[in-house]
């Protein structure tokens, strides 16, 4: 419970927010709680258009940021400490959508479409005059070719990766498309690791070890992010056309030793050298749906140094991972961090201050942050949340560490803690639901003297799983209540365990309760089959009025309005013409926004559900459709009035949504 | 709240203007048609056919039209030289050329093709300035094109119906991005509509040209009316005749007259089947959902994603061969008495066209047409022996693509530099950056090969489809009529001069290296690389009189240089001027006499396989310095 003056405190903030957002959009989703601990302001703009493609601090201290239309701006005091409004200048232009900006030794290096460019203002006019080609890529003119990068390496050498083709479903038409490649300053190109679909951030951690994000797509059934070395492939296939080209480290590797479906990632990865799985996995929708950048915390932005913030285009939030090493392969922890960007977040870069700095652009691809694009500044308050601080794995289960004591009572009930392990299916569809979901009990919780650790002794955990941990109302010693009580950690290996660890768990599961639950993976089309009616009612004569709605780019239906009379038998045909999953809900009148906030709430349920949920809200659904696939509907136009639909996806409600009018009968 | 909202752009140069969509598939299509000239050379490739073949007015049609007509004559080439306007020719018969010294006295020809509707394509050349050449249809609607940048119509009489914003009666267009400069080939197509009368001879509908293309570029952004006239000099009325005045040659003249008479379908009855498929011998042997007559070629009458055929009677005419055109989304097929005509290899891509076509008798054939509806759109059209395309299927069938509003790329005193995606020749250029010279020059340069790709006059780009919503096509739109260059690498290998040219470059194999441009002062940009030893600069300017595009190339070489040639203009043809430059690509446009270049070393070579081009030398020992520069007119 807050009291009276962080009510104020936070009361004052949201009107901040608001009126440094009013002459964008409405407020997005702020959780109040958070901005307790990290304020977050927008840095204004102008009248400057700043999609984010990329951005870089220069040595003076100004901040180079590139964007999706070509151009590259120096912002001066984005701090906000001389003045209300930074400087822009307009140092480059004519740059054909560069998506990453570095800086090196007196010049700006941008990956753009076709090449990688060094870009130098020699006479120092803070005009760049001269634009130097490193690196050329192969194009086919297809519009998802896109480059991303560059990332410096400390002996100089650059990382770049390259977006595959989109023909329907992800292709490599180019050559090294799918492929990450590392870049000499003189312009030799020499291929690094494939296996790529979207990645479109990567970054560095503290040990100097490469991690990139992914998206979820064909072959990727969620979001993740990857350590990548040299040499390594990363599950998708399509990338494999060249895979014996001259220079490539995945010589023999082909295509055709991936069949469209096979199941078990982690098992198949044994049998194919070099092959990477995810280190970190962020289940779709539960922790964003497009992973972007990646960054490593450094000291003076709470008690996560050297952890990784990780940012989500599509829900606008920043969230956190944990990483460790076990068999010498890293995977880890991911925790919701901060949420509530003004748009879709594609760049994060840090200020000299232990500011952070996030990029964001969402023309073309809705985000949950309604404003088009934006740059805001996270700074740290100074006094640190009382949040999981890590989550590692043990031979019999997880060691959290918290960053307060935790209240030792509480801390000590197993009934506060549940966890659930689950898989996704490895195959060509696009995404895949959640599968082989099943409750691991936990038998035992110890925690350390110090309280700053518990011990969850855990049964039923398997390798290769995702492992959700709940952490209900759990307070600090100092009554602090847990900022975020839910963590997802991707086990590809149990930690070896000693005969007495074994000796332990046999003890414990004796006197345990031991229930495992599967969940259905079946349907997709919410728990209420008559919502969801797909056959023409057997009375009906014929079909009164048919309404065809389809999708337009940019997570919108191609209709926001259409009317029906009262009482006509009605077809609803949604045709899901997009490259994503999307559904079509009908509300009560007013309940548009009530039944998409229902769906976010469903958790690891959702997908399985078709993110549909349970609520008398809800009057028809069609079910979860995946691209270039249409269903029909079949119900009787209700009493007239507004009634909203949406698709209930989630992040998408908020711009995919429409009004079926009905109008009175004559 | 969930619309994108329209946004002030900081971007000084970006505005605005509204154009019409349609007009890029339009110019798209209108470019290809519009590079007529010889054939290329080796050239033995089967063209895909997109329309029936115009029919030629010949040589000899034409040497009987000029019998007793003085200042006419038949030539194999002309060259129109200088301010004075002096003409010389060389012998032939594939031009037609008419040239005096009486400046202003109009000389008239009959073609002798009496008409309704047609099309009629030419290519035509002006002396100077003050030339004039008017095409009139029926004898007395004219269409009158200048050496100036201005189109003008005459009409035989007064307006029967005032001019009106639906129906304008246009006097003169502007068309100042479409000019080219006197002596160079241009290619004009129109399409005439004669008027209408009805059953008691009162005028229903007036005269009017429906589309001008003017080298390329759409020239009328509404139809053109002429005043009306009466209905018994109209049937059949004057035959086609071109006047001129001043010296002006014609070339490649070609029509389609065209015919009240149309294919028409009846007894249609369609058969809907559960399921789609890619193929349709699988229909064969399934029981259809339902069949029934229709009167209409629609998909509605099936289900959703599920095949479904017609079937019925299509009556001809007129014997002759028919071209048609399919688009569809799904796997589609049409099929005459029994054989397939055009199919669209099962694609979903509804834009996207299908041609075939079959030699059909008059009277009575089968058809059938199988669609399998994945994304409700069936389009099928035809063209015929006196038929203009026209449409089978139900208007309401087509889909039509989410049309894009246009964002012009403004360039007023700052030059305008956008790299993107750029259409030449057919085909997308992925490594194009457009320049944009205030003063309203603008050029495509290909920044993988390092040579020119088109130019063009007037406003810059529109880059709506690079920066609205995903920026599927990623392609910079030009604003105006473009000249389209060759765009072969102009730096070549080459151990013999008359060596086949390196046409395309591999990005990540290039043979070019220390690559990068500056921006000058100017706002523009100045390329740099090397070839094989030779380092050159590059650089494009607005030449001094503002005409045309000025070149200037410095080399020098960094080591010895062998084998390396620059090729200046190069093309179907190469054509030394008398009076000093050079005409290149079947006079497409014009290469002022390169300065700094030692004459003898420049020289005309034709390649093995036809192509000619201006070539010089760049070897030498290293340390050799060599600098150039010419300028490009159209």
């Amino acid at each position: 419970m807050m009291n009276t003056r962080s009510f104020y405190f936070v009361l004052i903030l949201l009107l901040a927010a608001f009126a440094a957002n009013s002459q964008t959009q409405p407020v997005p989703p702020i959780v109040p709680k958070e901005r307790v601990f990290y304020s977050v302001t927008d840095v204004p703009l102008g009248p400057v258009l700043l999609e984010v493609g990329g951005m870089a601090f220069m040595p003076d201290g100004r901040l180079a940021v590139c964007t999706r239309r070509g151009e590259i701006w120096l912002i001066e005091d984005p701090y906000q400490k001389k003045s209300k409004t930074p400087k822009f200048v307009r140092f480059a232009h004519g740059l054909h959508e560069p998506l990453g900006l570095a800086y090196s030794n007196g010049s700006l290096y941008v990956n753009q479409r076709a090449e990688l460019t060094k870009i130098t203002d020699t006479n120092k006019d803070d005009k760049a005059d001269l634009f130097e080609t490193v690196a050329s890529w192969p194009l086919s003119g297809n519009y998802h070719e896109y480059a991303y990068g560059p990332l410096f390496l400390p002996n100089g050498d650059m990382l770049v990766t390259l977006n595959l083709s989109w023909v329907g479903r992800g292709e490599s038409l180019s050559k090294w498309r799918g492929w990450m490649m590392r870049v000499t300053p003189d312009g030799k190109v020499i291929p690094h690791a494939a296996g790529m679909r979207s990645p479109a951030g990567f970054g560095l951690n503290d040990a100097g070890d490469v991690f990139f994000a992914e998206n979820q797509g064909d072959w990727i059934p969620s979001g993740k992010i990857t350590h990548i070395e040299a040499g390594d492939f990363a599950t998708h296939p399509a990338s494999l056309n060249w895979s014996d080209e001259e220079g490539s480290p995945l010589k023999g590797l082909h295509r055709s030793q991936f069949p469209d479906s096979i199941g078990s990632l982690h098992e198949f990865g044994k049998t194919i050298p070099h092959f990477k799985e995810p280190s970190v996995i962020f289940p779709h929708t539960l922790m964003g749906i497009s992973t972007s950048d990646i960054v490593s915390v450094p000291d003076g932005f709470g008690p996560f140094k050297g952890q990784l913030l990780v940012g989500d285009q599509g829900h606008s939030k920043v969230m956190r991972a944990y990483l460790e090493k076990v068999n010498g392969k890293y995977q880890g922890a991911c925790f919701p961090f901060l949420e509530g960007f003004s748009s879709g977040i594609l760049r994060l870069v840090w200020g000299t201050d232990h500011s952070l700095f996030v990029g964001m652009t969402s023309r073309g691809w809705a985000a949950t942050g309604q404003a088009e694009y934006g740059l805001q500044r996270v700074d740290w308050k100074g006094k640190p949340a009382f949040e999981i601080q890590e989550m590692k794995a043990t031979p019999n289960g997880f060691t959290l560490v918290f960053t307060k004591p935790v209240n030792r009572k509480q801390a000590e009930d197993v009934k506060l803690y549940s966890i659930t392990g689950f898989t996704y299916a490895y195959h060509k569809k696009y995404g895949s639901p959640v599968i082989d979901q099943k409750t691991c009990p936990v038998l035992k919780a110890e925690v350390a003297e110090d309280g700053l650790s518990v011990r969850l002794y855990v049964g039923g955990l398997r390798e290769g799983y995702v492992h959700q941990l709940n952490v209900t109302g759990l307070k600090a010693a100092t009554n602090e209540p847990l900022l975020h009580d839910v963590a997802y950690y991707t086990l590809n290996a149990i930690p070896q365990g000693t005969d007495a660890d074994k000796k332990v768990m046999e003890s414990m599961a004796q006197h345990a309760n031991h229930h495992a639950t599967a969940s259905d993976a079946k349907g997709g089309c919410g728990a209420v089959p008559a919502k969801n009616p797909t056959t023409m009612p057997a009375s009906w004569k014929k079909v009164d009025i048919e309404i065809v709605i389809g999708t337009k780019p940019g997570l919108k239906f191609d209709k926001e309005l259409f009317e029906v009379p009262e009482g006509s038998r009605v077809r609803l045909i949604f045709s899901n013409n997009d490259d994503m999953l999307h559904n079509l809900l009908i509300t009560k009148k007013g309940q548009g926004e009530v039944v998409g906030r229902a769906a976010l709430e469903l958790g690891l349920d959702g997908a399985s559900l078709g993110y549909i949920p349970n609520t008398d809200d809800l009057l028809f659904t069609t079910c979860l459709l995946q691209p270039e696939t249409s269903q029909s509907i079949y119900f009787i136009a209700p009493k007239a009035g507004d009634y909203p639909y949406i698709c209930s996806y989630p992040g998408h409600f908020l711009a995919m949504k429409g009004v079926m009018r009905v109008t009175p009968k004559k | 709240m969930a619309m994108m909202k329209k946004l002030t752009l900081y971007f000084p140069t970006v505005k605005h203007v509204p154009l019409r969509p349609g007009l890029y598939v339009l110019l798209a299509l209108a470019v290809v048609s519009a590079c007529s000239g010889p054939p290329k050379p080796a050239e033995t490739k089967r063209v895909l056919l997109t329309a029936l073949p115009f029919d030629s007015i010949g040589a000899d049609t034409l040497a009987q039209r000029i019998k007793s007509a003085s200042d006419w004559s038949q030539v194999g080439n002309v060259f129109m030289g200088g301010s004075e306007g002096k003409v010389t020719t060389e012998k032939g018969r594939t031009i037609l050329l008419h040239a005096t010294e009486k400046n202003s006295v109009p000389s008239t020809l009959s073609l002798g093709v009496v008409h309704d509707d047609m099309d009629i394509q030419l290519d035509f050349m002006l002396g100077r300035r003050q030339d004039m050449l008017t095409v009139s249809f029926k004898g007395h609607y004219s269409l009158i094109l200048t050496g100036t940048n201005q189109l003008s119509f005459a009409s035989p009489g007064p307006a029967v119906a005032p001019s009106s914003a639906a129906h304008p009666i246009h006097h003169a267009i502007l068309a100042p991005e479409a000019y080219r400069a006197p002596g160079l080939w241009q290619h004009l197509t129109a399409r005439f509509r004669a008027p209408r009368f009805d059953a008691a001879g009162i005028l229903t509908d007036s005269a009017r040209i429906e589309d001008i293309y003017l080298n390329g570029q759409h020239i009328s952004d509404r139809n053109v009316v002429y005043g009306g006239t009466a209905p018994e000099s109209e049937k059949p009325g004057a035959p086609l005749a071109i006047t001129v005045v001043g010296n002006v040659a014609l070339r490649h003249i070609a029509y389609k007259a065209y015919t009240d008479e149309r294919l028409s379908i009846s007894n249609i009855q369609y058969t809907v089947y559960k399921g789609i498929f890619k193929e349709y011998d699988t229909l064969r042997k399934m029981t259809p959902v339902r069949t029934g007559a229709t009167d209409s070629l629609h998909w509605q009458a099936g289900d959703k994603r599920s095949q479904i055929t017609f079937k019925g009677t299509l009556h001809v005419p007129k014997a002759g061969g028919y071209l048609f055109r399919l688009r569809a989304g799904g796997p589609a097929w049409l099929l005459i008495d029994d054989r397939e005509v055009v199919n669209n290899h099962g694609t979903r891509d509804f834009v996207r066209p299908f041609y075939d076509s079959m030699q059909l008798n008059a009277g009575d054939h089968s058809f059938e047409i199988i669609y399998a509806n994945y994304d409700q759109s069936l389009v099928l059209d035809y063209e015929g022996p006196g038929i203009p395309f026209t449409r089978l299927t139900a208007p309401t069938a087509e889909r039509h693509e989410e049309a894009i509003e246009p964002l012009e790329y403004a360039v007023t005193t700052e030059p305008g530099i956008q790299r993107g995606f750029f259409m030449h020749r057919g085909k997308v250029n992925t490594y194009t950056m457009a320049i944009g010279i205030p003063g309203g020059l603008n050029y495509a340069y290909d920044i993988n090969t390092y040579s020119l790709l088109s130019a063009w006059r007037g406003r810059f780009i529109d880059v709506s489809n690079m920066w609205t919503s995903r920026g599927e096509s990623q392609r910079e739109l030009p604003l105006g009529a473009v000249l389209e260059l060759s765009g072969v690498p102009p730096l070549q290998l080459l151990a013999e001069e008359r060596n086949v040219w390196q046409d395309t470059v591999a990005a990540d194999q290039t043979p070019f290296a220390n690559r990068s441009y500056r921006i000058e002062t100017d706002g523009l940009p100045v390329f740099h690389y090397s070839f094989h030893g030779a380092s050159v600069e590059d650089r494009w300017r607005a030449s001094a009189d503002g005409d045309g595009l000025e070149r200037t190339i410095r080399v020098s070489n960094a080591a010895d240089v062998a084998d390396v040639y620059f090729l200046l203009g190069n093309g179907r043809t190469v054509e030394k001027l008398p009076q000093g430059g050079y005409m290149i690509d079947d006079k497409a446009y014009y290469l002022t006499e390169p300065k700094g270049i030692d004459g003898k070393a420049l020289r005309i070579v034709t390649a093995g396989d036809g192509r000619v081009a201006l070539m010089l030398p760049l070897a030498g020992p290293a340390g050799k310095q060599l600098s150039f520069q010419y300028t490009i007119l159209w």
